[in-house]
């Protein structure tokens, strides 16, 4: 091999991309060609000095900036939280009175045909809507505990009031159910309660 | 000086649930090597700064997505370099040449001992590579990335990624000679 095309190939020799059989024919060279061997050693030299590029410290602290960001970013979403507990609340003044009204249904209701036929009201269906709710609740946990601190004292307790009046219903239309499997006005009620929860608390994550 | 990982990951913990004197630990603890990193792939003090506390704000936003069993200075260097290479994509291009690398390294250098005369030699001449060069030498030989990750996180062919890092070489090598 020629010293120029050893020296084509000492960046992939040094970068561990040449073959074996090859790696041996150019290693041979560089024992005996003084040239190329200085040629190689300086590569290996400014790959070892990379390497051992020290972190630099900048000339000032960045660390206030960055904080006062944080706090921007906190105050925005305070707010954000804010209005959408406040838009969580309206949505369950308007739909908590009426679910705990339809809670106690007439004893009719056992044979009467649901109000809306296309609810789904079967027990897998009733299962798949509870757990999706539940799903998109564990994700609003999640965020609720990651922003806790950036909360403004007082939004927080009106979202958990509102979840808690959100359960009461669920609980008393699911006890309600378990006293009377059969009464289909009320799987229907559950289920429709189900997907009334899960469309508020994905709009509650979205705001 | 950076805290070992397990310590760091509580942090990283504290921090993603909001305990923004957990994230100021981090911060210090990583700073020197985030803004490094900054510094030599954008050769601009201002910007290093900018890109610096970008990176350190974006990592404040996503902590939740951290996955504790990783490093955090690893997660973060990654982030960093998405955000440096995001920034520089978003540059006009009349800027896309280095203004001052005499400047820039005026402003970095502090008085050192002697034997670190060879470390500035060679960092004023990667201040002075051509851009993608400068990069690709950066994320190669500095911070030990792939070729793959390289085009993936640049935006370029694994062969590109490549030939600037040998380009690099080529020139940091006769920078150095003189």
């Amino acid at each position: 091999m020629s010293c120029e095309s050893i020296r084509d190939r000492l960046d992939d020799l040094l970068d561990g991309e040449i073959p074996v059989g090859e790696r041996r024919r150019i290693e041979e060279h560089l024992s005996t060609c003084l040239p190329c061997r200085r040629e190689w050693r300086e590569r290996q030299e400014l790959l070892e000095l990379a390497r051992r590029l020290p972190p630099v410290e900048p000339e000032r602290d960045l660390w206030p900036e960055v904080a006062e960001r944080i706090a921007d970013d906190g105050r925005h979403q305070a707010r954000r939280w804010a209005a959408w507990a406040a838009a969580a609340a309206v949505a369950i003044a308007l739909a908590a009175p009426l679910l705990l009204q339809r809670a106690a249904p007439p004893d009719d209701d056992r044979a009467a045909a649901p109000a809306t036929p296309e609810t789904p009201t079967g027990g897998s269906e009733l299962a798949r809507w509870r757990d999706g709710t539940m799903l998109t609740r564990s994700d609003l946990a999640v965020e609720i505990d990651r922003q806790r601190a950036l909360l403004p004292s007082g939004a927080l307790d009106h979202v958990e009031e509102d979840v808690e009046i959100l359960d009461r219903a669920v609980a008393q239309l699911a006890a309600a159910l378990e006293q009377d499997p059969m009464n289909r006005r009320l799987s229907a009620l559950l289920a429709d309660r189900y997907q009334q929860e899960a469309a508020v608390l994905q709009r509650i994550s979205r705001i | 000086m950076a805290s070992p990982p397990a310590d760091e990951r509580e942090l990283a913990r504290r921090a993603a649930g909001g305990d923004v004197e957990a994230f100021e630990r981090l911060f210090r603890a990583h700073q020197g090597r985030i803004y490094g990193l900054c510094l030599r792939m954008t050769g601009d003090v201002g910007r290093a700064e900018d890109l610096t506390q970008e990176a350190f704000l974006r990592a404040w936003r996503k902590l939740g997505s951290f996955r504790a069993e990783s490093a955090f200075g690893s997660w973060l260097h990654r982030l960093t370099v998405n955000v440096v290479l995001s920034a520089l994509r978003r540059r006009p291009a009349r800027e896309l040449r280095l203004a001052d690398p005499e400047g820039a390294e005026a402003e970095t250098v502090t008085p050192q001992p002697p034997d670190t005369a060879r470390r500035l030699d060679l960092e004023r001449a990667i201040a002075a590579l051509p851009e993608r060069a400068r990069l690709v030498f950066l994320l190669h030989d500095v911070e030990g990335y792939r070729h793959r990750e390289i085009a993936e996180a640049a935006g370029m062919a694994e062969g590109s990624s490549k030939a600037h890092l040998h380009r690099a070489r080529r020139l940091l090598r006769e920078a150095l000679r003189r």
